[in-house]
């Protein structure tokens, strides 16, 4: 056993000094989390936070409540920002590594969304038979739109790794690229006579003579300069292909700055790091839209789409209708040209004969990585809406629910959701039938 | 709990070493038994009763068995003793597995499966279970006179540093400490611990844990799709990953004990750079091989019986050691594995190795990474078929791994190599085990901590944040 050793009083003290310090570094997380003593920058991008924890004695005892608080603690703790930062910003500025969830880094510090990268080397190719499908009913429901009036357009909007396939990084470029969706669609909406407009063959014509990047190095949406190029270019096709009458656009307040402005930096933040990439120097201006005039009216439009439709969204007022909406991956009524939103905004409750009614225009807009789901079942509601099904259909459907009510699996989620929203256990088996009928309808 | 873990690190940490500081002396094993309580409840409430009924239980009979002097008595409370705690171990540790094995020979034999309610398992039972061992066996023995009060006893069994994974520490080790630990509760000594439990954690975030990513990955492949190198590669990451994991929870607990005034045994001293198998043994979880020989290899004969005998008792004690690791074919195979080893070098080996001087460090650390292979794969023949690709040949191309990844392993390499330097070796033992610190040492060591802290903890909280760009439906 060694013997005490004595130090020095003043050196004594010092030592319990930093002793302290040290505690203190260990107490500070806690005293933040409850207090916000310094305020921080909060990160950015979107995960689903860990609820606060039901405490009980049950919960407790059944271990449920000792895990969730952990989780719960882990993401309150103070300074947990700085501490992300700092491991995301020693990754990136050490090993050229992101740590986002699916971002990867290319050649000079250029951001791509990992979906898209794999889906433009065709890993998430879903296959020529639903492709085909998925067409032939696309079609279908342009020209039944087109017999009401309605014109109907597919946008592919340009993936950031078909049109800087050359910058992602060395084990994307050198592994094997086989046939992508893009690939696919746009060679059959194209031969099946369908209203296409692919930005993508635009993109990577523009690429080589546009005077700014039509794609930010830390964004994974198009640059907003070239989202304006792209706009200007999908309402002269609208107009041409609808032969409508609305107003031109025209550009003002043009800047050219190396700060990235909206979505230009949306990857870069989503890095979360103390100091993001150099943006390139981009071209920011405004659209404007010349007045109504003698003879012009605002057209009618349903937009759907992803992300990249967003990017369209705050040019429609000015060239359409009031009753224009936009639908948000098919899923939810996220814009209104009447500003507002409707009372109901969930698209797949919407009666879709009576929304389509007297639309003028129907802009189906997807980016290349999406189109794994094509247009999000959009062309499929819309089939079934004009065709009900037949007695052969239903027949079809009887059968799928037998063959689904012989998987364990699918019974036992299914009963829990059953119990869970008290829904009975066929109806449920019924839904599911129907939508993998819909699938290959 | 684990000591990586935000509860632990800012709030059971800090809290408990404020408490256990303010407290008068009489009052710091209260205050270490209820933390240790609490520890242990917070991941193990369901066994918390039964484990401290084991526990008076063991207590009463050893108090029983010091009392009376008649030799027979004590060997009765000695085997009830024994029987309790290895009989816990083993139902609650391989029933399973006993069950699993009757129940495939059963279906072998065109018998029906057998079914039972899988018996789960208490945390950290291998280890305290074994503490409570040497605490019946060393007072048998007359080495240690028993504790006169429950709650001490308890607090060693209990203490939360080093009760989930070691180091295991034998009762005669510590007994003094648990009355009195006046000689080490010195500024020096707490500054020291804080610096090992931030090397510990560093080891296991920003080493095991990078590399156990990794290794991970290589490891769920279908061994059938591994080239060679691949195989080899995933090999030795887990071989860093488990030392550096391992060693970094010891380091943890020691450096815990330290700034209580404990003083822990090493349980880990470089064992990468051993030049036999033996020697690695003598390295590597120091504190379970001393345990082994004590308790199991020197009462079966030790070294003093005839060599055939011997062989089979170093086989028959490392392939319990395998089993105690794990309740499974691959462990025992491991430890089976081990002992093939360690009677090898008996018979030639560790002549070849005194020949081949440092160079025999290579082959000793190609033995333990194939040896890890049987460690790391879930099932026997996954582990076959894996060591098999290994040495499949080949020379296929590795795919892509992050710089991160080839960093960490490199810095691991070095780290768990370097030692292999006589200086190197001399100087990290001067640093671990100091128990006076001059000033500017003490301020190095408090900034190294404080960065290793930061870093650790920024590594922690990062990963469990993946953000998406955006909200997809």
């Amino acid at each position: 056993m060694a013997a005490r050793v004595s130090t020095p009083g003043a050196q004594k003290w010092s030592k319990r000094l930093l002793f302290a310090l040290l505690l203190a570094l260990l107490l500070l997380p806690a005293i933040q989390a409850k207090f916000q003593l310094v305020e921080l920058m909060p990160l950015s991008g979107y995960s689903e936070a860990a609820p606060e924890p039901d405490f009980s004695p049950e919960t407790v005892f059944d271990n449920s409540y000792q895990p969730a608080l952990d989780k719960y603690l882990e993401e309150q703790i103070g300074f947990r920002p700085w501490m992300i930062r700092l491991r995301n910003q020693l990754a990136y500025s050490v090993f050229k590594l992101d740590r986002a969830n699916n971002t990867v880094l290319g050649i000079d510090d250029m951001m791509f969304d990992g979906r898209a990268a794999d889906s433009y080397l065709g890993r998430d190719f879903v296959g020529e038979a639903e492709i085909d499908r998925n067409v032939r009913r696309f079609k279908d429901v342009q020209d039944t739109l087109a017999s009401h009036g309605t014109l109907l357009v597919f946008v592919i909007a340009p993936g950031k790794s078909d049109i800087y396939s050359d910058m992602m990084p060395a084990d994307y470029r050198n592994a094997p690229h086989t046939r992508s969706n893009y690939t696919a669609y746009a060679e059959k909406l194209a031969a099946a006579n369908v209203n296409l407009l692919d930005m993508s063959a635009l993109f990577r014509h523009w690429r080589d003579t546009s005077a700014y990047p039509v794609f930010p190095r830390g964004g994974i949406h198009w640059s907003l300069w070239a989202r304006d190029l792209a706009v200007d270019t999908l309402f002269d096709y609208v107009r041409q292909r609808g032969h409508f009458n609305f107003p031109d656009c025209y550009v003002t307040n043009r800047e050219v700055s190396n700060i990235p402005r909206d979505t230009d930096d949306d990857l870069a933040k989503v890095l979360n790091l103390f100091k993001e990439p150099e943006a390139f120097r981009m071209s920011y201006q405004k659209l404007e839209f010349t007045p109504l005039q003698p003879g012009q009216r605002k057209p009618n439009l349903l937009l759907v789409g992803d992300s990249f439709a967003w990017g369209i969204v705050a040019y429609l007022s000015s060239v359409f209708s009031p009753e224009s909406h936009f639908w948000y991956y098919n899923t939810e009524v996220q814009w209104s040209g009447a500003g507002g939103l409707p009372e109901q905004k969930q698209v797949n409750q919407l009666d879709k004969r009576v929304e389509l009614k007297g639309r003028d225009v129907v802009l189906v807009l997807y980016t290349e990585p999406n189109l794994t789901a094509f247009d999000n079942y959009f062309s499929a509601s819309v089939y079934k809406a004009y065709h009900p099904y037949t007695a052969a259909d239903n027949l079809r459907i009887q059968g799928i629910k037998q063959q689904l009510m012989q998987d364990t699996a699918l019974t036992s989620r299914l009963q829990e959701r059953a119990y869970h929203d008290n829904i009975p256990l066929t109806t449920l088996f019924e839904w599911e039938a129907i939508g993998a009928f819909d699938k290959i309808r | 709990m684990v000591f990586s873990s935000t509860l632990f690190l800012f709030y059971f940490l800090p809290s408990f070493l404020l408490l256990y500081y303010a407290v008068p002396a009489r009052l710091k094993n209260a205050v270490a038994l209820l933390a240790s309580l609490g520890f242990y409840a917070w991941g193990g409430l369901h066994f918390l009763g039964l484990f401290l009924a084991s526990v008076v239980v063991n207590f009463v009979l050893i108090r029983y068995m010091d009392a009376t002097s008649q030799r027979s008595r004590k060997r009765v409370f000695l085997l009830l003793s024994i029987v309790l705690n290895v009989g816990m171990l083993f139902y609650f540790k391989y029933a399973n597995f006993f069950l699993d094995n009757a129940s495939a020979v059963r279906s072998y034999l065109g018998g029906p499966a057998l079914t039972w309610e899988k018996v789960v398992l208490p945390i950290g039972i291998s280890f305290f279970t074994f503490e409570k061992l040497t605490y019946t066996i060393d007072v048998y023995r007359g080495v240690n006179k028993p504790l006169k009060s429950f709650w001490d006893f308890l607090l060693y069994i209990m203490l939360f540093p080093k009760m989930i994974a070691g180091p295991i520490v034998r009762f005669h080790e510590i007994a003094g400490q648990l009355t009195d630990r006046s000689a080490f509760d010195t500024v020096d000594q707490k500054l020291a611990g804080l610096f090992r439990f931030g090397i510990g954690l560093a080891k296991k975030v920003l080493i095991a844990n990078v590399l156990g990513e990794q290794a991970d990955l290589i490891f769920k492949m279908n061994p059938a799709t591994l080239s060679a190198p691949l195989a080899w590669l995933g090999a030795v990451a887990y071989t860093f990953q488990i030392y550096f994991d391992f060693s970094g929870y010891s380091d943890m607990a020691i450096g815990l004990g330290r700034m209580m005034g404990f003083q822990f045994p090493e349980n880990f001293n470089n064992p990468y750079i051993s030049r036999s198998i033996t020697e690695f043994w003598q390295r590597w979880h120091i504190t379970l091989g001393r345990w082994m020989r004590d308790y199991l290899y020197i009462p079966l004969g030790g070294n003093r019986v005839k060599p055939s005998r011997l062989y089979v008792n170093l086989w028959t004690v490392f392939i319990l050691s395998g089993f105690w690791h794990g309740a499974a074919w691959n462990f025992i195979a491991w430890g089976a594995f081990h002992g093939l080893f360690l009677v090898l070098d008996r018979l030639f080996l560790l002549r070849l190795s005194r020949r081949l001087g440092s160079f025999s460090i290579v082959p000793t650390f190609l033995i333990t990474v194939v040896g890890w292979v049987l460690f790391r794969s879930e099932t026997l023949g996954g582990a076959l078929a894996y060591a098999g690709r290994m040495f499949a040949g080949g020379t296929s191309s590795l795919p892509y791994f992050t710089p991160e990844f080839w960093t960490t392993l490199t810095l691991a390499s070095g780290f768990a190599f370097l030692a292999a330097l006589p200086t190197v070796e001399r100087r990290a033992l001067r640093v671990l085990a100091a128990e006076h610190l001059t000033l500017p040492r003490a301020l190095a060591l408090s900034i190294t901590t404080a960065v290793l802290l930061i870093l650790s903890v920024s590594y922690v909280l990062s990963s469990s944040f993946n953000p998406f760009i955006y909200f997809r439906f």
